[in-house]
Parts: C-alpha cells; sequence; structure tokens
C-alpha cells in the first residue's frame, strides 16, 4: 500500500494533487522511524494517541483500515475506497475533470 | 480485604523503591514508555529475522513450522511482567489513581486471564463507584476474551447499576449494545437489535461532550455527511509534528484522504 501510494505522490507531484493522510499510530516514535524507513513523503493529521481510537476516525466513523475518500478540488467526495489502479485512476479522473473545467 | 489492601499500601513503600511523591500520572506514562520501548525492541528484532533470507524462503514454502520457529526466538515484549509491576504500584496509591494503575495492568497484559480476573474483581469489589473506571471500561471488548462473556457481562451490568458517574456507565452501555448486537445469529439468545439501539442511545445521552458520543454517532455522520456526491466535512487538526492545518487548504486540490497507520 505504502510504496503504490508513494509513487502515486511522486508522478503527480507537479498536479494539483495531495495526498492527506490520517495516521492512527499512537506512538510518534514509532510512525517516525517507519516513515523514513518506507519512504512517506505526505502529510497527515495524527488522530491522537488513542491511536485507532483517536477523535477524527472516532467522528467519521472509520472502523477500517485503510478508508480512502477521493475528493475533488472543490472537496466533494466522489469516491469511496479505490485501491491501487483504481485509485489511481479515480485521481486521473478527477484531474482532467478539473483541467477540463478551465480552472 | 480492603483492610489488607491497606496494609499492604503502608507496607509496601518498604520492599518498593521509593516512589518520591510522584503521581499516578506520570506512573502510568511511565509504564506506558517503558511498553512502547520494548515494542520497539520487539520490531527491530523481528525485522532482522523477517528480512532474512532463511525466513523468506520459509515463507515462500509456506512452511509455517520453520516461520514460527524462527520466530520463537525473537523476545516479546513482558506485557504480564509490567502489567505485575502496575498492580504492586497501585498499591501505593488510592482511590482513582488506584483504579488508573489497575486498569492500565488490565488493558496492557496482553490479555492474561489471571490479571484481568484479578484486576475485575477487586475494581468490582472496591472501586465500582470510581469515576476513573472509564480507562478500563473504553477497552472492555480486550478483556472481554480473557475474561469470558458471562464475566464480562456481569461486570458491566454493575456498572450500569451502581456506578454514579456517567462515563463508565456510558461505556458500559455501549459495550453492552455491541455484545447484544453480537449475539445475532449466534445460536441461543441471538442478537437484539431493537434492544441494542435503546442501549446505544441510553450511552450517547450520558457520554454528550465525550469522544464516546462521537464514536457512537460515527455511522450516522457517515450517513449524513460522508456519501458520494457530499462535501467533505473539514478536519482541523495537526501533523505528527504538531503543526496544525486543515483539509480544507487543500481546497482546490485533488485530494486523496487515507486514514492509515504502521503499527
Amino acid at each position: 500500500m505504502i510504496p503504490h501510494e508513494r509513487s502515486l505522490v511522486e508522478r503527480l507531484k507537479d498536479k494539483p494533487f495531495a495526498l492527506i493522510g490520517v495516521n492512527s499510530d499512537a506512538d510518534k516514535d514509532y510512525y517516525r522511524a517507519e516513515a523514513k524507513e518506507m519512504g512517506v513523503t505526505w502529510r497527515s493529521f495524527w488522530n491522537g494517541p488513542r491511536g485507532t481510537s483517536g477523535p477524527i476516525s472516532s467522528k467519521w466513523g472509520v472502523t477500517g483500515w485503510p478508508t480512502i475518500y477521493v475528493l475533488d478540488h472543490k472537496g466533494v467526495i466522489r469516491f469511496i475506497g479505490p485501491r491501487g489502479a483504481k485509485m489511481d485512476a479515480a485521481v486521473d479522473q478527477l484531474l482532467a475533470e478539473m483541467e477540463d473545467g478551465g480552472e | 480485604m480492603k483492610r489488607l489492601l491497606l496494609l499492604a499500601a503502608a507496607l509496601l513503600p518498604t520492599v518498593l523503591p521509593a516512589q518520591g511523591g510522584r503521581s499516578a500520572q506520570a506512573a502510568v506514562e511511565e509504564l506506558t514508555a517503558e511498553l512502547n520501548r520494548q515494542k520497539a525492541v520487539y520490531r527491530a528484532a523481528r525485522k532482522v529475522v523477517t528480512d532474512s533470507e532463511a525466513y523468506r524462503e520459509a515463507r515462500k514454502a509456506r512452511d509455517n513450522r520453520r516461520i514460527r520457529e524462527l520466530l520463537a526466538g525473537v523476545e516479546r515484549p513482558d506485557n504480564q511482567g509490567l502489567a505485575r509491576k502496575a498492580m504492586e504500584l497501585a498499591q501505593q496509591y488510592e482511590g482513582d489513581d488506584r483504579v488508573r494503575l489497575l486498569g492500565w495492568a488490565a488493558v496492557n497484559c496482553g490479555g492474561d486471564k489471571g490479571i484481568v480476573g484479578e484486576v475485575v474483581d477487586v475494581l468490582e469489589r472496591d472501586h465500582i463507584d470510581s469515576p476513573a473506571l472509564d480507562v478500563l471500561l473504553e477497552k472492555a471488548m480486550v478483556l472481554a476474551r480473557p475474561l469470558g462473556q458471562q464475566r464480562a457481562r456481569t461486570f458491566l451490568e454493575k456498572v450500569v447499576d451502581e456506578s454514579p458517574h456517567k462515563l463508565p456507565k456510558a461505556w458500559a452501555l455501549y459495550w453492552q449494545s455491541v455484545l447484544l448486537r453480537r449475539g445475532r445469529g449466534r445460536g441461543a439468545g441471538g442478537g437484539d437489535p431493537a434492544a441494542a439501539a435503546k442501549l446505544l442511545a441510553e450511552a450517547e445521552k450520558l457520554a454528550q461532550g465525550h469522544w464516546l458520543a462521537d464514536k457512537i454517532a460515527g455511522p450516522r455522520f457517515k450517513k449524513e455527511h460522508l456519501q458520494i456526491g457530499m462535501e467533505a466535512p473539514n478536519i482541523v487538526g495537526e501533523d505528527l509534528d504538531g503543526v496544525p492545518f486543515e483539509l480544507k487548504d487543500y481546497r482546490g486540490k485533488v485530494v486523496v484522504l487515507d486514514f492509515w497507520g504502521f503499527w
């Protein structure tokens, strides 16, 4: 999962695109070590010391990890849960839409 | 027994290293830090094994016995030892502080039946009126297995009936509803969704202003705010370096929002 996301971020680094995480590691030191090792370059909200029971995932009713939402440039939820190639296709479609809109 | 515990509390400081008036909260934080340290050592040692040629070969051959053998040499975190330490430390404190340490022991002992049973017995007998019971009740599902469903149920019932505090009661109601829902389709007794929903509503009311209320409202929030075509709710938070930011800062960009973690 992480290698795929890393390559997606790399491929679209000059596009109006952002991968934003909500990270549920309770132990920040562990996060830092792993993020470095795995080459995580994107930004995440921290879900706090309660880990998967943190405030953001509780509010959003997240019960499975990973949970993925894809938003268009207006902030509207357009896809829920795409992984791998489906995630790429969703993002590419929304980027193309955005360009067509001339914005 | 309560007198006996008090006697033990009076004697223990001479046996254990002096705590120097350290707060129970500090003791809990130290225990947590030590457990995290041991987990990190364990992960590192495990990684050496899983990166090895022998392990890869065993994986490839799906040789589970060999995999177990290879991993057997990796020393695991001493959950039970630390939990026992928390229980000893608990004797140096009273009331809610003791409850916090006992709760820590039960939640972090790695599902040790003896420890969980002992802690729940003491809490039920001496501390059922403590507001700090929520520490333990938050993780009640972790305890359900070592405790056994029946024992877990009677404990939750006792909290609901006897706790004068909103939050422990709300947690107990919440888990009761989870157990009721899960009962569905498992033969005798079966699930009772209507009763579960009622308990949940009661729990949500009691938990107002606490994250438990958010957790209970989660599925509803999802239905009302997180469907395709809806504008995503903003998230206001901070990143892992403590720098504040918001989801709406990224308006104008296509965003993949990913709830994830390494664990």
